[in-house]
């Protein structure tokens, strides 16, 4: 329908958001082969030495795993209920609109204050810290709001008709969401899981006041730059950037297709 | 017999890289096991500590001599060190790393154990002025193991600035532009009243003294190019030259002229500012017995020699300088040790570190 | 064979998937119960939510508003009930200065990073749609990378001797080296602009993916050239995720603090970075407890104003 025109400028368009996104990447992924202890130009050489010292260093790995356990379990358990929650503000109820902000109050205090007040917190409740207990409820927290809020524009006047035709044809509650619901929201499901991962993944004012005797990439990393010469961070940063690209460009090309969309797809293309 | 050998492959398999993720730890454990076999010390030691003084490469050995198994989380800041100490941290943590001017207090709370000396053979080789530190005695009592001491000065780039002798590089106008200050409201503010050199006690500075301090340094603000926060923006700012002269440490003109840029550290005329750091002993460690062997290693002579080869530091075992070449001496500044402690000015917390935070934060925020 | 009546035939029509599982009774039971007490459902929705929310919200606020009138010492804490730290707050002009330069900087941030964005969700959406989900994750890639690493990286482009400068030297296009790229209110705008770039990229795309082509089909055949068709159909119908956008963007950057003291130099320092000094160079948690407030009701007050113009609730799908 859009004109081959527009195509191309979108395209163009598209491509340059890229490029800026991937800029100072680009210049990480280049600083990471430099010759160099300081994180930055003149070019001193070409060096493989900080990958090396990046497999030489086994707390990074550490602290790498736990952040991406952290940001899984914190995708999935923000995800859901905030899933849950936005599903519940389609109906009509009292107290709605205050709820409603109240849910969204989180996004408005620094993440400092929270960090601090957790920290006073869980210590006048006695509750030791630990990466999977208290951070995971300080990122939970966090990504909350977002994950309402990414969740409800996607709900946002949602065509219940398709609902309703498949419970009219038989189907319960339960069946109806799985088969007939979920599917259609799903990019927001996915979107919102994705950013809520990207959340905790690079928090880490809140982290810092909440963890116990863990370290998450961002509190190593803080800490690295604050006391010695780094640059493996700047290979651990490329080696993430690769690995993830990586695995979307093995993941496309392993994709099944999906029976529902395919199917809805279908019909749209059929019909006259 | 087949299924029974494919599972103990699979679970080898599923071992190793477990082992891989968790950094050697099953395989660190098993050699730990063995090694423990001949001393009997209790594990594990957690320690939080500062990056420089647990680097796995020194912490290894130690590992390795009494088979214990060693858990660090870095530290960030010495005030957030002291905020979790109070909050809880002593009981996940056996050994803290922190600056000299916390210490007393925290021996007062009784939130830190003392220094029990007789079980650390080493602690002979404390420099002198190291041995019962003004900051570091409470009721006659050693309360910190200094590992590390120096001064903050000026670093700078001698290609484009011949000599710096004074702070006064930092606040005048002669290189506008390409000079650079610490983010950090204690330092500064006591840079700035050290220069001024009209202040009786600059350790301790009273409102008034602080509104003259703030002035000045608004007045000075359009010299700078920038503040640094972490100890990587400093080296970066001075490696592409977007400075020439910084607040700064010593390990940064070490790093930089390693790579053949000439960069110098400078001594200023009126004084640099010396701090010691410290490993401080949880009150709440049950694993005291392994604390003491672990003091006794950080003075040592493997640890101090590794840390003065790869950063020249000034480390709290004076076996440094029967250990050190003349001229590696003399560059790291330790020719005339009590001449450097008198001529340096010892850092300590004002009574009303508020008012300086927010003195600071009135710099920050000051239009120029 | 048989000849099958209306509803045979009905009900084998019905697809395969839209048959229930196998009907177990206590499933049914439950699900009709719930039918029945509808609002039962409804806090079992809410209730992990509002469990959360307790914890990460309702008692820190509560401790905000107390400290606000503590008293600070060194090493601690102090309660003394006093309003020492609201005055100390009021006595000096530089404050408040500083919150009207953050909130002009995070209106420009937004605004900017809108109209750089809206395009590039449009982009996205109009993909095919095999290629979306990794478009996305391909967005998300370089906030992977720490943030930390990822702000330092602008020097060696924006610096003195960076490629910008480097290139526009060697293109003869200055004669010097230009200083404004870097460490002032420019670079932080920039680099707020690329930090926050997927909160306000993600919420516009969902809004837009959602559009069907057959709506936008519709307009052409009723007359509408393409830029009517976007202005009246597109446009409103991505209000949700526009509006998203907006509030967490605006939100981020007037809260922003380690950008602008990483790349601020000294003239783009921001209001958070006060708050930030107040908790990590000493134990000034009373006075950052009273920052934090005034940060807090400054962005309540715009998002009621902004409420009030503009149907923000209605986003959220609370039905008027």
């Amino acid at each position: 329908m859009t004109s081959s025109r527009t195509q191309w400028l979108l395209r163009s368009y598209g491509f340059a958001v890229y490029a800026f996104l991937y800029t100072p990447i680009a210049m990480l992924v280049l600083l990471s082969f430099n010759d160099s202890t300081a994180i930055t130009l003149p070019w001193g050489g070409f060096t493989l030495r900080w990958y090396w010292a990046l497999a030489e260093n086994q707390s990074l790995f550490v602290s790498l795993k736990n952040s991406v356990i952290l940001g899984l379990a914190t995708a999935m358990l923000a995800t859901t209920i905030g899933c849950l929650a936005a599903f519940a503000f389609r109906y009509r109820f009292r107290g709605q609109v205050v709820l409603m902000r109240v849910l969204l109050l989180p996004l408005v205090i620094p993440g400092l204050t929270i960090g601090v007040a957790l920290l006073l917190l869980f210590h006048a409740a006695g509750v030791r810290p630990g990466l999977l207990t208290t951070t995971l409820v300080a990122h939970v927290g966090f990504a909350l709001p977002y994950v309402f809020v990414l969740i409800s524009t996607r709900l946002h006047r949602f065509d219940e008709s398709l609902e309703e035709a498949a419970m009219d044809l038989g189907a319960d509650e339960l069946t109806t969401f799985w088969q007939i619901t979920f599917p259609l929201i799903r990019p927001g499901i996915i979107g919102s899981a994705l950013f809520a991962f990207t959340l905790s993944f690079d928090e880490f004012i809140r982290t810092l006041f909440t963890i116990g005797n863990d370290n998450t990439l961002p509190i190593q990393i803080w800490s690295m730059l604050g006391s010695m010469v780094s640059p493996e961070l700047n290979a651990t940063a490329t080696l993430i950037v690769v690995v993830s690209v990586g695995l979307v460009v093995l993941g496309e090309l392993f994709r099944g297709t999906d029976p529902v969309m395919g199917a809805i797809k279908k019909a749209r293309e059929e019909r006259p | 017999m087949t299924v029974t050998r494919r599972r103990f492959l699979e679970t080898l398999g599923r071992g190793g890289l477990s082992a891989s993720l968790m950094g050697g730890g099953v395989l660190g454990a098993w050699g730990a096991m063995n090694a423990a076999a001949q001393s009997a010390l209790p594990g594990p030691l957690r320690i939080h500590g500062n990056p420089i003084a647990t680097r796995d490469k020194d912490m290894k050995p130690f590992r390795e001599q009494y088979g214990v198994e060693l858990q660090i989380q870095l530290s960030v800041t010495h005030t957030e060190t002291v905020t979790r100490i109070y909050s809880g941290a002593t009981q996940q943590f056996d050994l803290f790393t922190l600056q000299h001017p916390f210490i007393k207090k925290l021996a007062q709370d009784r939130m830190i154990l003392p220094i029990e000396e007789d079980k650390i053979p080493n602690i002979g080789n404390l420099y002198e002025h190291l041995r019962r530190p003004d900051w570091g005695v409470h009721e006659g009592r050693l309360y910190a193991l200094p590992y590390l001491w120096g001064f903050d000065s000026i670093v700078y780039n001698q290609k484009q600035i011949p000599k710096v002798d004074s702070w006064g590089v930092l606040f005048e106008d002669t290189y506008r532009g390409r000079v650079a200050w610490r983010d950090d409201p204690l330092q500064m503010i006591l840079t700035a009243a050290l220069y001024m050199q009209k202040f009786s006690n600059p350790n301790n500075l009273s409102e008034a003294e602080l509104a003259e301090v703030k002035k000045f340094l608004i007045s000075r603000k359009k010299n700078i190019r920038t503040m640094w926060t972490t100890y990587a923006e400093a080296v970066n700012l001075l490696r592409s030259e977007e400075v020439f002269a910084l607040w700064g440490w010593l390990p940064m003109a070490t790093s930089l002229r390693k790579e053949g840029m000439q960069t110098e550290y400078a001594f200023p005329k009126e004084k640099p500012i010396m701090w010691f750091t410290n490993y401080i002993v949880s009150k709440d460690s049950r694993v005291l017995p392994t604390v003491w062997a672990f003091l006794d290693y950080t003075l040592g002579d493997k640890f101090t020699m590794s840390l003065t080869e790869d950063f020249d530091y000034r480390m709290g075992s004076s076996r440094q300088l029967k250990l050190l070449s003349p001229e590696r001496i003399e560059r790291i500044g330790l020719t005339n040790v009590s001449a450097l402690v008198a001529n340096s000015y010892t850092y300590l917390m004002p009574d009303h570190l508020d008012k300086y935070v927010q003195t600071w934060a009135e710099v920050k925020a000051a239009a120029i | 064979m048989a000849v099958q009546s209306q509803e045979a035939k009905a009900d084998r029509q019905s697809p395969q998937f839209l048959q229930p599982a196998a009907r177990t009774s206590w499933r049914v039971g439950v699900l009709a119960f719930l039918h029945r007490v509808g609002w039962l459902k409804l806090l079992l929705f809410l209730l992990p939510a509002l469990v959360l929310l307790t914890v990460y919200l309702v008692i820190p606020i509560i401790m905000l508003v107390v400290m606000s009138f503590y008293k600070s010492t060194m090493f601690g804490v102090v309660p003394d009930f006093s309003w020492r730290n609201y005055q100390h707050f009021a006595s000096s002009t530089l404050f408040v200065g500083l919150l009207g330069k953050s909130v002009r900087m995070a209106i420009t941030v937004t605004v900017i990073s809108l109209l750089v964005s809206y395009p590039f969700a449009y982009f996205l959406a109009r993909v095919p749609v095999r290629f979306k989900t990794a478009l996305l994750i391909l967005v998300m890639v370089p906030f992977w990378t720490s943030y930390l690493i990822r702000t330092m990286a602008w020097l060696p482009i924006l610096g003195i001797k960076g490629v910008v400068n480097y290139s526009l030297l060697s293109l003869q296009i200055v004669s010097q080296p230009i200083e404004a790229f870097l460490f002032n209110e420019f670079s932080v705008i920039l680099t707020l602009i690329h930090i926050y770039m997927p909160y306000m990229v993600v919420p516009i795309f969902l809004s837009l993916d959602r559009l069907d082509g057959r709506l936008l089909e519709a307009a052409g055949d009723l007359g509408a050239n393409p830029l009517r068709a976007f202005w009246h159909v597109t446009l409103p119908l991505s209000m949700p995720g526009v509006v998203g956008g907006v509030v967490m963007v605006f939100i981020a950057a007037f809260g922003a603090y380690v950008t602008p003291k990483l790349i601020g130099g000294t003239s783009g320092i921001m209001f958070g970075n006060v708050l930030a000094d107040q908790y990590s160079g000493t134990f000034n948690w009373p006075f950052g407890a009273v920052l934090a407030l005034i940060m807090i009701s400054v962005v309540l007050l715009l998002l009621v104003a902004a409420s009030r113009i503009t149907r923000l609730d209605a986003v959220f799908g609370v039905r008027a």
